[in-house]
């Protein structure tokens, strides 16, 4: 048997967020093993776009050496402590979702089990209320968490709003300066060799370039496609088939959360950046026709594009990895693509191939990528489910089908508010809880251990974590203020 | 909340499984104020084995608050560091599976990797020889782990060897303590409602009736409530594990107390051997289909190293599980929820789990049926993943010495197993899970063990060159024996434990 080769080269296809974000991370963290990389990338212009994530972002930017500073000034920034919803339970209706952790367990109670121990079946104060970063929401405050764990300023996290554009430069940057190639052209043909695997890409003037592996990180996975098989699972199709985006100079306050806010045939997402409020309105084309949409955004400059979710059960083929677009595409409530870029990076250098066969690689990455992915998008369509609006649309959007596993654990929720054990989650239990506690789903019994705890010092407690909160939040600076401090050169606490 | 709150809570049987669900439930769940009571029968009696435990059920008694130095007396324990599995892959093989990772711990590449790479046992010596508990349990030596992280004297854990009927004692102490009421009885029938089909109560041989709201079944293999009242079915894997049968067998001590459990195969099953304080528990589990009672007596007599000190304990069992473990107001633990023969010591396990998902999924009295949908999916998950690892030992071999290795050779067995072995040897991948008892270097240690090998590693090895990585190898080997053998004698620690726990009297 002859030695494995490893990868002398590898060729990612498409110059985004999810191409820059790989290539970023596989040459800052595989010095040593790593092979060349190169990216293509047409430069052609984009439409504004924004990256809104999650808090394991900051994970990835620890990996990069990415301050957070850095991401902030350089992407028009500003600090995500959490996700609004307005009017998902009729008009009126508000509630957050925040990030980091949300009052605290009791041994095997979890808290919000607690607070129905208090309340007993009856609407308890929002679960979300006992959260540092609901507070500082409501105030528009941030601070970065304390390190020290005994600090109630330790149990803040929190994520990024970014221009995409200036965030894909960023990273490209960060790869660039590690040694990264970049080819300013576009994936063609595709020459295989003898094994069925890629020999090479045709540039558009039929030059060919040839690399041991290569990654599909293009809108369209044009690469991908044409191997064998896997092809692509549709989800159900919601009624919300359109999206409208539109980006609109706003001075004042800098909001540190994203808004969503339901309407009568779509929902709109506003994502704050310095400077700017990106809009972006998921609509039934059904009910709702572009001119409408343009009208309800008050703008003729709106780019439209039509929205449908579903992914890639087999996104490793031979040798090819697909990611970003390509892979997935997620409704944005999930606001994972970041989160799934850097799983991918991970997951890719733990089952690193070698340049001849990689059947077990592909394998095993194929198999955690879908239970990954299927976590982030039961995670985006449990709002569809648990929304209670009464028009049409809406009620249309409840009753399109949902996984076996989003249905047993809403089964589960609502039977005794306790979540469903599953793997690979990309949002944690948290989340979950306060996802569903948010859509207005009350479980109708709470865990019977939460019945052993004492209800005057557990309303003693709860209210000491309440005023923590408030006390903590109050503690913290203007949103606003910490912007201008990074804009002026200054870096975070 | 509904206000059929479960109130009172029937235990049907006094095994380990019994008692240590009556245990964590008297203990976990006091501020409920349930009345818990539990029935067993003394002319039934329980298995009586399950010596041989893996490091969660430090997690148990801790939970418990049970000191340690005061159960090690009590229950005759002795510590275990590791599986010795003997003749396996091929007679005269011999190799250990340790509560501990391979190598250096904390890399971000597995040891097993680099330790393929450089040419495996030929060039850098066996794997074995890369283990701390491993060099300790060859060593007869034992200490308790470093609390400090960063100390590579923290990277091991450690389990018990007790005698279970001691344990149980010890834990229907610790119940009847926390106010657990104990019946002495024959149950005979079990009451159900007409309409729901829910468990009533159940009435004994001389006629006592004793109702509950929620019934755990521990009655053992019988299944009492689950299958001969519920009828859960059972999903019967006995094509993968066609073991069927045991005789237990305990003999005298010798002077050594080995801190591990030794797992030998023999023509048509395997031995075990386990070291406790006043006794060795012996014991041979086989196939019916290929060796008949007195050859496999026969057999088990060969192996024991004293005085046999008791009659031969003949026991019976199909490989599987019930079908659904909580069904209504039942609920099966131990035995009655199905079995898995003890050859990673998983069984006790495997009720520690069951009694942690209870207490997490405790009826509330709604009777929804996604809480037992929950349970009952959690559990069937430890059961397959659990039942995957044991048939990997009978797959994995090169015997054809007996008809009954050449069976195992060839059967089929389950994909998700099939898929985890090619990918380990097409490229030393252990197929990852979040949740299941043996994590990565339990399944490296036991395919390396049985002569699965890689045939591709991680490239990232490459960064170190082979003569860098033997000299490292080489380093770690020694570093990891004198380690080893500055340790105390494992006898002088049971003495310690004994001292300890009768200067607390
Ligand atoms: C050969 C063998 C070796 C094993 N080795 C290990 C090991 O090394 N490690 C490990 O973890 N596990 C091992 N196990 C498993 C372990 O023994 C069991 O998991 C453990 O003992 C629990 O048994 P149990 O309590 O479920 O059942 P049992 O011990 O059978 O208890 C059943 C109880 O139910 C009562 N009962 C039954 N019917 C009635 C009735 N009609 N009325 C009243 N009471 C009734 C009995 O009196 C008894 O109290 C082994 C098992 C076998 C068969």
């Amino acid at each position: 048997m002859t030695a494995p080769r490893p990868l002398s080269s590898l060729l990612i296809a498409g110059g985004g967020p999810a191409g820059w974000g790989f290539a970023a991370l596989l040459s800052q963290r595989l010095q040593g093993a790593a092979p060349e990389i190169s990216v293509m990338e047409t430069g052609a212009p984009t439409i504004p776009d924004i990256v809104s994530t999650l808090p394991s972002i900051r994970t990835f930017h620890a990996a990069l050496g990415l301050a957070d500073a850095d991401a902030i000034r350089r992407c028009s920034g500003s600090f995500k402590l959490g996700e609004r919803f307005e009017d998902f339970s009729g008009a009126g209706s508000s509630a957050f979702l925040p990030y980091g952790e949300i009052g605290a367990g009791i041994g095997p109670v979890r808290f919000h089990q607690q607070l129905a121990r208090l309340s007993d079946g009856v609407s308890s104060p929002a679960y979300a209320e006992y959260a540092l970063a609901t507070r500082a929401a409501a105030d528009n405050r941030f601070a970065p968490p304390a390190k020290d764990p005994r600090s109630f300023l330790s149990t803040l996290d929190y994520g990024f709003h970014l221009d995409a554009d200036a965030y894909t430069t960023l990273l490209r940057e960060i790869a660039v300066r590690n040694g990264v190639k970049v080819l300013h052209d576009e994936a063609g043909a595709i020459d295989y060799g003898n094994d069925g695997r890629i020999a090479s890409i045709r540039l558009t003037a039929g030059e060919p370039v040839a690399a041991d592996f290569f990654v599909d990180a293009t809108p369209d996975g044009r690469i991908v496609r044409k191997l064998c098989s896997g092809g692509w699972r549709a989800d159900p199709p919601l009624p919300f088939d359109r999206v409208a985006c539109m980006r609109r100079p706003q001075d004042g306050t800098v909001p540190p959360f994203t808004t969503n806010r339901a309407m009568p045939a779509g929902w709109l997402r506003q994502i704050p950046l310095a400077g700017s409020l990106h809009n972006k309105l998921t609509f039934a084309s059904d009910y709702l026709d572009d001119g409408q949409a343009s009208a309800m955004l008050g703008s003729d400059s709106i780019d439209f594009a039509d929205h449908a979710c579903g992914f890639r059960p087999a996104p490793w083929q031979a040798n090819c990895l697909a990611i970003g677009p390509a892979a997935w595409r997620l409704d944005p409530l999930a606001a994972a693509d970041m989160h799934l870029v850097a799983s991918a990076g991970e997951r890719f250098m733990r089952l690193l191939p070698h340049a001849g066969s990689s059947a077990a690689e592909a394998s095993e990455y194929n198999r955690l990528f879908c239970e990954e992915i299927a976590t982030a998008r039961d995670f985006a369509r449990l709002f569809q489910r648990c929304q209670s609006r009464g028009e049409p649309v809406w009620k249309a959007a409840r009753k399109t089908p949902v996984s076996n596993e989003l249905a047993h654990a809403l089964a589960l929720f609502e039977s005794r508010g306790r979540i469903a054990r599953r793997e690979n989650l990309v949002h944690d239990e948290t989340r979950w809880i306060a996802a569903f506690l948010a859509m207005g789903v009350r479980p109708r019994n709470h865990d019977p251990q939460a019945g052993a705890l004492g209800r005057r010092a557990l309303t003693e407690r709860t209210a000491r974590i309440a005023e923590m909160a408030r006390q903590s939040a109050e503690s913290m600076p203007g949103h606003d203020r910490m912007l201008a401090r990074i804009a002026a050169g200054g870096s975070t606490p | 909340m509904s206000d059929n709150r479960v109130r009172r809570v029937l235990i049907i049987g006094g095994g380990t499984a019994g008692w240590m669900t009556a245990a964590a439930l008297s203990n976990g769940l006091q501020g409920l104020e349930l009345d818990i009571q539990l029935v067993e029968s003394e002319t039934i009696g329980t298995v009586g084995v399950g010596e041989s435990t893996i490091p969660h059920i430090r997690y148990f008694n801790a939970s418990l608050g049970i000191d340690e130095s005061d159960f090690v007396r009590r229950t005759r324990a002795t510590y275990k560091l590791a599986i010795e599995f003997r003749d396996w892959n091929r007679i005269g093989d011999r190799y250990m599976h340790p509560f501990g990772a391979f190598g250096t711990p904390g890399s971000e590449i597995g040891f097993h990797h680099h330790w393929t790479r450089v040419g495996g046992a030929h060039r850098a010596g066996p794997l074995d020889a890369f283990s701390l508990p491993i060099a300790m349990a060859r060593r007869n030596r034992f200490a308790p782990p470093a609390t400090d992280p960063s100390s590579p004297l923290s990277t091991y854990s450690y389990a018990y060897q007790f005698d279970a009927g001691l344990y149980a004692r010890y834990l229907r102490e610790y119940a009847e303590t926390r106010g657990v009421t104990r019946t002495e009885g024959r149950i005979r029938e079990i009451e159900l409602q007409q309409e729901s089909g829910f468990a009533e109560a159940v009435i004994l041989d001389d006629g006592r009736r004793i109702a509950a709201d929620f019934f755990i079944d521990c009655s053992g293999f019988r299944g009492l409530v689950i299958e001969q009242a519920m009828q859960a079915g059972y999903d019967d894997w006995s094509h993968w594990l066609p073991c069927d049968r045991a005789i237990a067998l305990p003999s005298a001590s010798t002077d050594e107390f080995p801190p591990y459990t030794r797992a030998t195969a023999l023509e048509a099953g395997w031995a075990w051997r386990i070291p406790l304080q006043h006794r060795v528990g012996n014991g041979h589990v086989y196939a019916s289909a290929f060796m008949d009672d007195s050859r496999a007596e026969a057999l088990l007599r060969e192996q024991l190293e004293g005085e046999p000190l008791a009659q031969p304990n003949r026991l019976r069992f199909l490989a599987g599980k019930r079908r659904q473990q909580w069904v209504r107001n039942c609920v099966s633990i131990g035995l009655s929820s199905g079995f898995l023969e003890p050859l990673e010591s998983t069984s006790i396990h495997l009720i520690q789990a069951a009694i942690g998902n209870l207490l997490d999924l405790f009826p509330t009295g709604a009777w929804d049926p996604a809480d037992t949908a929950e349970f009952n999916r959690i559990m069937d998950v430890e059961y397959t993943r659990v039942r995957d690892f044991l048939i990997l030992h009978y797959k994995a071999t090169s015997r054809t010495d007996t008809e009954f290795w050449v069976y195992c050779r060839n059967m089929d067995i389950p994909d998700s197993l099939a898929s985890k072995i090619e990918l380990f040897r097409e490229r030393g991948i252990v197929a990852a899970y979040e949740h299941g008892v043996f994590l990565e270097p339990s399944w490296v240690a036991v395919m390396i063990g049985q002569g699965i090998l890689p045939e591709r590693t991680d490239p990232r090895c490459l960064a170190y060159p082979d003569d860098r990585a033997l000299a490292a190898m080489a380093g770690l080997r020694s570093d990891l024996a004198a380690r080893a053998e500055s340790m105390p004698r494992h006898t002088a620690v049971l003495d310690l434990d004994a001292a300890a726990a009768a200067a607390a009297v």
